[in-house]
């Protein structure tokens, strides 16, 4: 009788241990992770479905979504919507291509044309997508700056047709990856899966992310190896869409060298030249994938100013400024999010102009 | 007489400590950084994949596109590809979980996969 009571108090005890032990030992969340090339850059998704089959479809979707909108809008694919734009001057578009080309312009005007969709004449001259960049020749760039004029693109709303000036090119470069970004999520936003996405350096996370909700991206670190973070950023999405994008521009990304001179790829519309800045990274956080890339550009241009904080905040955004001498500035929102994991960065504060004129 | 009932006994805590030491030792050695494979990915599909413990000596791996990878114990890395920009060459010895090397000419993603979920979900750059 004693021996029988012991024999199923070892069995309860054993089998609440093992309980035990398969719950925590399950804590860690599966996930799917899957990856293709899209846009000219690597497209990467893990997704935390509930099986492999709704993981799958979920990345069909995803792929389906950006490979959709890249064959619409990439100047480099002979006969998408954009490059037969660039080599006509007047076509009439899908409302797909249409509409991203009237983001890409709202923004620009939005940012004071820090970033332009209408410079394309100006990045052709210097080819960073091609196998040879190199320096422009000086008058050939005057001329294609002066070509930078973004009021002389006509869009026929009911018609879909659009024309532009002969000397005139469209290049969505700095808005590309981000409208990919959203059509991802408004292709899958209904599925309530959570995801994180990320083309060629622009993030989309999804939903609720696997570590109490939030996500943990790394930024990456200006002064070491492509893929080394210097910084992660801990978030749970609050907008209403549940879900947030993060973009970054650096002048580390796309760059040659010409007497012994190295240039970068994020050029000013104005000069039609690389910026010359002492930043060299911008990261940005908003609730859409086009404004966040068109944010980080425009503000890689702009500097640390009144001016950017003020984009910052119209556009309900957050940003992570890093310059040359490792210092970083954090805008107060995402203080709380940023931990350093790499040695040297430090933190610096940003007295606004009018104050510095005031106490000067 | 009545029988005295003690919540616990010496032998079941003794139960309760060996089974708690295991699942300690199992959440650890799953979660440490030796479970790390290495994932060659080309145009979609893996093309190779192994654990690092398991590679006894640093050797290469060619890809059909002519990619050289240096694969050993201590991590992954590019060492020869006839891209333009090298930057799978500039991303350097791959070490953790998570870290990654692209080629986007030759349509090649080699990283590094495993249970060790201490790094970042996305690196945005």
């Amino acid at each position: 009788m004693m021996a029988s009571k012991n024999i199923k108090r070892f069995i309860s005890l054993l089998m609440a241990a093992c309980f035990i032990l398969l719950t925590f030992s399950g804590c860690g969340e599966r996930y799917t992770e899957k990856t293709s090339f899209a846009m000219g850059s690597m497209l990467s998704v893990k997704i935390f479905a509930e099986s492999e089959e709704q993981g799958n479809e979920i990345f069909e979707l995803i792929n389906s979504a950006v490979t959709q909108l890249d064959a619409a809008i990439s100047p480099s694919a002979e006969n998408s919507e954009i490059a037969v734009l660039n080599t006509t001057k007047n076509t009439i578009l899908s409302s797909t291509a249409k509409d991203f080309l009237a983001d890409c312009i709202l923004y620009s005007n939005i940012l004071d044309r820090r970033v332009n969709v209408a410079i394309g004449a100006v990045t052709k001259l210097w080819g960073f997508s091609t196998e040879a960049p190199s320096v422009p020749d000086k008058n050939e760039l005057n001329n294609a700056v002066a070509a930078v004029d973004i009021e002389k693109v006509r869009i026929d709303d009911i018609t879909g047709r659009v024309t532009i000036p002969d000397d005139m090119e469209i290049d969505p470069g700095a808005f590309g990856k981000g409208a990919a970004c959203d059509a991802a999520f408004s292709a899958t936003q209904y599925k309530y899966v959570p995801y994180i996405l990320t083309l060629g350096g622009t993030v989309l996370a999804c939903g609720n992310g696997p570590k109490d909700g939030k996500w943990t991206i790394g930024i990456r670190d200006p002064f070491s190896d492509a893929g080394a973070y210097f910084a992660t950023l801990s978030l749970a999405p609050t907008s209403a869409k549940n879900a947030f994008f993060v973009s970054t521009s650096g002048s580390y990304e796309k760059t040659f060298i010409e007497d012994g001179k190295t240039y970068h790829h994020i050029l000013n519309p104005k000069t039609g030249m690389p910026v010359e800045t002492e930043l060299v990274s911008v990261t940005v956080i908003t609730s859409s994938g086009l404004s966040a890339d068109a944010l980080s550009t425009a503000l890689f241009v702009e500097g640390l100013n009144d001016n950017s904080l003020g984009y910052i905040k119209s556009l309900s955004a957050e940003a992570i400024f890093v310059f040359r001498d490792k210092t970083y500035y954090v805008t107060d929102g995402l203080k709380d999010a940023v931990k350093i994991t790499a040695d040297g960065f430090r933190a610096i504060e940003y007295e606004n102009e009018t104050q510095t004129s005031q106490t000067s | 007489m009545k029988m005295k009932h003690r919540l616990l006994r010496p032998l079941d805590i003794a139960i309760t400590a060996a089974v708690s030491a295991i699942a300690v030792i199992l959440i650890l050695s799953s979660s440490s950084s030796e479970s790390i494979s290495v994932e060659i990915i080309t145009q979609g599909e893996t093309v190779y994949e192994t654990q690092l413990t398991k590679v006894r000596e640093a050797f290469v791996y060619k890809t059909e596109n002519g990619m050289e990878i240096e694969i050993s114990r201590d991590g992954v890395r590019v060492l020869s590809s006839d891209c333009t920009g090298k930057s799978c060459i500039s991303s350097g010895l791959l070490t953790s979980h998570g870290d990654c090397s692209i080629c986007i000419p030759n349509k090649t993603v080699i990283r590094l996969t495993g249970s060790d979920e201490s790094g970042p979900d996305a690196i945005t750059y």
